[in-house]
């Protein structure tokens, strides 16, 4: 089933277009990161759909538009900061949550027990550090089992540790077949956690695609020796380079993966040059993304 | 309905101002109709302040104070009911949640007609008691027609200052702001604004304006008083009670409106 299909959603504050008709298309079972610079339109966009922010052109649904106005109440969601009432305590809270989405018996305990807060259940939402109010937004989120999470920078202001914890919840709950959308500007951590990824820059849809296909087999290999110009001359005719680079008194290869560097070196030693330098890079989504970003 | 309903006290409740505010209604109201007996019999204002307390005038003394005091304290939760929401940003998130934003808005319309039947079930039982306590004898009539005159006005007073408050809040939604700007409108803005209407139109139309109204449900109960000013003016400065509930109510129904237009079409 797809679970949120937008068409051509746009928004535009002033002169600044926010999202710029965005289509996307999230199918059951995906965790989709939603990848794009500070500023890019992420929030607004998932602003739009949860109906708290006002789109200006474009529409979108959710579940095939079976469930009409009250899809809500089937969702989770996180948007930016975790919103409670600062003079309750965790239970109330999380109790008015289910009392908005009718949640007969919400287990409350057990869910603050997954998210490591059940020893300060009655403490005060207003004494809690930001990373319990992350994780607290995360339980909230979780009331009633909802099939599909949002989620908006789940990691942001954490430290090392809140990090880690934030990003196995969230694979845990995608290993029990949720759906999951996350919108992040980090690229570790949608590569990490996500199995699809959207980039997105300026409000405008990029590129979709599955994290695997998105970023391509080629692997970066530098090199470097006393004359960069033998070592030219030896790999300009080779059919397994698809581009050469000099960078910093460096060659770097982009090459596919059949390509091994033990080649490289055996290659340079049968022509005389020795290398002095030899590392393999398998190519991360930072570079892809950078490389998507910077044409657009 | 009750769904809703029982939501609006699950966020009130442990929410100090609230309790402060209702505790506050709930001495004043009596205590200061009741501080009166203070006051020095001589020179007895009109009647003397015996006259306060006896059916059917207990109804135009306790709705007077009532009036001043709804205004500040029932006009303040109506306003602290939907900033509290906007500056923790739990407006937006009930939204996210699963509340529409229609659903949003009747629970706080709602909540505010709960709290204004229980402010004028108070101002009856207040009412009725210390008239009681001071009746000798007791008419059964009297007491029954006081009731029928004043319990709908009561309600309407606290209903029509709550919508405001709601509709202030809803507006500038920021606390502070918004209690200033109730506070400004109320006090003095209005004032203000019916000088420079009586300045270039001096009629009666100068008296629909919503405040006015709302004071003019339960009017300042001096009767003598009043009618040597209606004597000295071009017409009377006051609403007849038939006048006052129903520019209260049109302009209760605008304030809501207001509200449910901002709700439904602004960014939240």
């Amino acid at each position: 089933m797809t679970i949120l299909q937008t068409n051509e959603l746009s928004k535009r504050y002033g002169p600044i277009k926010a999202v710029n008709r965005l289509s996307l298309q999230v199918e059951e079972g995906q965790i989709l990161g939603i990848l794009g610079p500070n500023g890019s339109g992420k929030t607004t966009f998932l602003g739009m759909v949860l109906d708290i922010i006002k789109k200006d052109s474009g529409d979108y649904n959710w579940f095939e538009g079976l469930q009409g106005e009250n899809a809500r109440k089937n969702l989770g969601a996180l948007l930016e900061t975790p919103n409670f009432y600062p003079f309750k305590n965790a239970v109330d809270n999380l109790k008015i949550i289910a009392h908005i989405k009718k949640v007969k018996n919400p287990r409350i305990d057990e869910l603050l027990e997954i998210v490591n807060l059940a020893h300060r259940k009655s403490s005060h939402f207003s004494s809690y550090s930001l990373g319990m109010k992350q994780r607290l937004g995360i339980a909230g989120a979780m009331i009633g089992d909802p099939d599909v999470l949002i989620f908006d920078e789940p990691t942001n202001g954490l430290d090392p540790q809140g990090i880690a914890e934030v990003r196995q919840t969230i694979v845990n709950i995608g290993n029990q077949g949720k759906t999951i959308i996350m919108a992040s500007h980090i690229l570790d951590e949608v590569e990490k956690v996500c199995t699809h990824v959207s980039i997105i820059k300026n409000g405008n849809h990029l590129i979709s695609g599955s994290v695997g296909s998105i970023i391509s087999d080629d692997v970066q290999v530098e090199i470097a020796a006393p004359s960069l110009e033998g070592l030219r001359n030896m790999l300009s005719n080779d059919t397994r380079i698809s581009k050469l680079v000099e960078k910093e008194g460096k060659l770097i290869l982009y090459v596919d993966s059949e390509f091994s560097t033990a080649e490289i070196n055996q290659m340079a030693h049968n022509n005389g040059i020795t290398l002095t330098h030899l590392v393999a890079k398998a190519k991360s989504l930072e570079s892809e993304f950078l490389e998507i970003t910077s044409k657009n | 309905m009750i769904h809703l309903l029982k939501l609006e006290f699950l966020k009130i409740k442990n929410y100090k101002p609230f309790i402060v505010m209702t505790i506050l209604y709930l001495i004043l109201l009596p205590v200061s109709l009741l501080v009166t007996k203070s006051l020095p019999e001589e020179p007895a204002a009109f009647f003397g302040t015996q006259g306060f307390y006896t059916f059917p005038n207990v109804w135009k003394y306790l709705g007077y104070i009532g009036n001043w005091i709804g205004f500040f304290f029932l006009g303040f939760m109506g306003v602290l009911s939907i900033t509290m929401e906007f500056g923790n940003k739990t407006l937006r998130q009930n939204i996210i949640t699963g509340l529409s934003r229609k659903e949003y808005f009747s629970a706080k319309v709602i909540f505010i007609t709960a709290i204004s039947l229980a402010a004028t079930a108070y101002y009856f039982l207040s009412g009725t008691l210390i008239g009681l306590f001071h009746a000798d004898p007791f008419y059964l009539d009297v007491y029954t027609q006081g009731l029928v005159t004043y319990i709908p006005r009561y309600f309407l007073m606290s209903f029509g200052y709550m919508s405001l408050g709601l509709f202030f809040g809803m507006l500038v939604r920021r606390t502070g702001f918004a209690v200033f700007i109730f506070l400004a409108y109320g006090v003095f803005l209005e004032q203000v604004i019916r000088g420079i209407h009586m300045y270039y139109l001096e009629s009666r139309t100068v008296l629909f304006y919503p405040v006015n109204a709302m004071e003019d449900l339960t009017p300042i109960p001096f009767p003598d008083m009043a009618n040597n000013m209606i004597k000295e003016m071009d017409f009377n400065p006051f609403l007849s009670s038939g006048e006052a509930m129903i520019t209260v109510t049109i302009y209760t129904a605008l304030f809501l409106f207001g509200v449910y237009q901002l709700m439904v079409k602004r960014d939240l």
